[in-house]
């Protein structure tokens, strides 16, 4: 009975290990990023500090990586999430977007934020930092409604 | 004095947000005069976006998520503002383009809500116009 406890509890091991050896490729990081909503365009500090962060990790290219996000299978997902926010929208490309795909952000942003969709409820439990109130996402919502118009004035 | 103290503050309070108030009263305003004047909804266009899109984005509407990312009401009544009407507009012909709306799961549900290619067409053509027109293109 127990060396079978120990067998089982050996196999778990090497499974793990497996997993760390499959290859996944983390995205990347870029520090400098010439084309930034926060560098390209006046964002007031407050609203600059709760994108950055409650959004920036998997919204930018300045992703801060968790320790366990280097362990399979938690980095699979990890990875996902992230090359999936850049995919729909990058802060650190901002200004390499037309003015229709920025209203279009901007306008998604404010709904998202309002509705409670974004940053994710996932993302958040192990981000507390990351959790906005209510008053904080008024105030995004506002921003990204003024950004909105502005662009087209 | 502590009494005094206690008594003060929530009229400090209400005499603040009743000048916010006031402010955010005026601002409305503004767009309501924009809307109007830019915003033109052809009774055809109107009588396609009541039968088949109200529903779900209205004022009235149930669902509240829909109702956020899109409410006709909205744009008419002053809800949004002049950029926001633009991008909402651009959002219809988007959403029409790629024939995600009324979206397939709804559709299996209330199968005559689907627009027609006539009235997609319209709707579409309609929501490109108006927002070249505001962009000033």
């Amino acid at each position: 009975m127990k060396n079978k406890k120990k067998l089982i509890l050996g196999i778990l091991i090497i499974i793990f290990v497996l997993l760390q050896i499959y290859p996944s490729e983390k995205p990347s990081v870029t520090i400098d990023n010439p084309n930034d909503l926060i560098v390209t365009d006046k964002v007031p500090e407050a609203i600059a500090l709760k994108l950055k962060t409650a959004c920036y990790d998997c919204h930018s290219n300045k992703t801060k990586f968790p320790w366990y996000s280097n362990i399979a299978p938690m980095k699979w997902l990890i990875y996902d999430h992230i090359n999936h926010g850049r995919e729909e929208l990058n802060f650190s490309e901002w200004n390499t977007l037309t003015i229709d795909d920025k209203a279009d952000a901007l306008d998604d942003i404010s709904s998202m934020i309002l509705d409670g969709d974004m940053p994710l409820s996932g993302y958040v439990k192990f981000h507390s930092e990351a959790k906005l109130s209510e008053a904080d996402r008024e105030a995004i919502a506002a921003w990204a409604d003024d950004m909105l118009d502005s662009l087209y004035e | 004095m502590k009494d005094k103290i206690k008594f003060a503050i929530p009229l400090i309070i209400l005499c603040i947000s009743f000048v916010l108030f006031s402010f955010t009263k005026e601002n409305q305003n503004d767009y309501i005069a924009v809307t109007i004047e830019t915003l033109d909804i052809p009774e055809n266009v109107k009588a396609i976006i009541d039968n088949k899109c109200m529903g779900c984005h209205s004022d009235e509407a149930k669902s509240g998520k829909s109702k956020m990312k899109m409410n006709f009401d909205k744009l008419t009544n002053g809800g949004y503002s002049t950029g926001k009407i633009i991008n909402k507009l651009d959002k219809i012909t988007k959403m029409l383009g790629k024939d995600k709306m009324p979206p397939q799961k709804f559709l299996d549900k209330y199968p005559d809500k689907k627009l027609t290619k006539d009235e997609s067409k319209l709707l579409s053509d309609w929501a490109t116009t108006q927002s070249s027109t505001m962009k000033g293109e």
